[in-house]
């Protein structure tokens, strides 16, 4: 006798730790093969194998954007040297005598606009980098990522005052020149770097496989009800 | 405007081959049985479908969802045909390797 446990269990992990739109036909796919006299051990070594060729198949989809995103953060000192004077200039000196919260657009502004500039900069010349990237982006997919980015960007740096505001560091006391040190570099690739990925994830072939899996997910309502009817000893 | 082209990795041109030879309804069981055959050694199923994923997304192939069936515990198959860019980039690759075991210098075998 199987161990239909055993065999359930598998079943499990591979509709739900695949994370392909493929994961249930797959599923059914090693069930027809235990049905005609596959072992459970073989089974189970397939069910890991699939596991491991899924998560490998993830690995190397995120790996260059990693790559990039880690590389191009490397930059924003240089980036911050030739771009500080511009943007010293571009803010209006009125904003830091405004009351609150007004006044805190200038701090924000000083950080905030050559670091989005710099990512979306990262963004384009990863877009413009990659062999079929830009063929595939629409400008659906270009505004999702540009977007995505600035939140991405906001809440991680909010996140990180925060943070700051916890260790009691006093950002009151903060200078320009402190905002512009290594220290401050270290930290704010943080927030940098999780934007420019927020932006170049939406480069990643993700659509046709969303779009696949929406159909796939309707699909599988009706499988399921058919299944009611259809359902054999594995079910 | 310049056409890009997929290369095929070897596991995926076999697995192109394969749909091709099976022709219609071609799905994971006889796919897997049939590359072992060939292979001759038994082939991860999931490691299969990785490459079939990777096939679909590239726009080589194409597949569809059949009916649920008892044996399968209600799941569905999916069938998977080869479409004219896989062809085409099938023909590409074999092009491509032919002329490099064309300039094979041929010491001590036949490379024909």
């Amino acid at each position: 006798m199987r161990p239909i446990r055993f065999i359930a269990l598998a079943t499990w992990m591979v509709e739900h730790l695949t994370f392909g739109p493929k994961n249930e036909a797959l599923s059914g796919d090693l069930l027809e093969e235990l049905q005609l006299g596959r072992s459970a051990t073989w089974y189970w070594r397939q069910v890991c194998s699939a596991i491991a060729a899924d998560v490998l198949s993830r690995v190397r989809e995120w790996a260059i954007p990693l790559i990039f995103c880690a590389g191009w953060n490397s930059l924003y000192s240089c980036w911050n040297l030739l771009s500080r004077a511009a943007f010293a200039h571009t803010m209006p000196s009125g904003w830091t005598a405004l009351a609150w919260p007004w006044s805190a657009l200038s701090p924000l502004g000083y950080g905030i606009v050559p670091a989005l500039t710099f990512v979306w900069l990262g963004f384009l010349v990863y877009v413009l980098a990659r062999p079929g990237t830009f063929h595939e982006l629409t400008a659906q997919r270009l505004l999702w990522g540009l977007s995505a980015s600035l939140n991405v960007l906001l809440v991680s740096t909010i996140l990180l005052l925060h943070h700051f505001r916890q260790s009691r560091v006093d950002l009151g006391s903060v200078t320009r020149e402190d905002f512009y040190s290594a220290f401050h570099f270290l930290w704010i690739s943080i927030p940098l770097g999780l934007s420019l990925l927020a932006a170049v994830s939406s480069t990643i072939t993700r659509t046709p496989r969303l779009m696949r899996r929406q159909r796939l997910s309707r699909m599988q309502i009706t499988g399921r009800i058919q299944r009611t009817v259809h359902s054999g000893p594995l079910g | 405007m310049r056409e890009h082209t997929s290369y095929l990795g070897e596991f995926e041109l076999m697995i192109l081959l394969t749909i091709a030879r099976l022709g219609e309804d071609v799905y994971g069981v006889p796919l897997s049985r049939e590359l072992s055959a060939i292979r001759g050694g038994d082939v991860s199923v999931g490691s299969v479908y990785a490459a079939l994923d990777r096939l679909e997304l590239k726009g080589l192939i194409a597949s569809s969802l059949g009916d649920p069936s008892p044996e399968r515990g209600g799941r569905a198959k999916r069938y998977f045909r080869v479409t004219e860019q896989g062809l085409h980039s099938v023909r590409e690759t074999r092009r491509i390797l032919s002329e490099l075991w064309k300039s094979l210098p041929a010491t001590g075998g036949d490379f024909a």
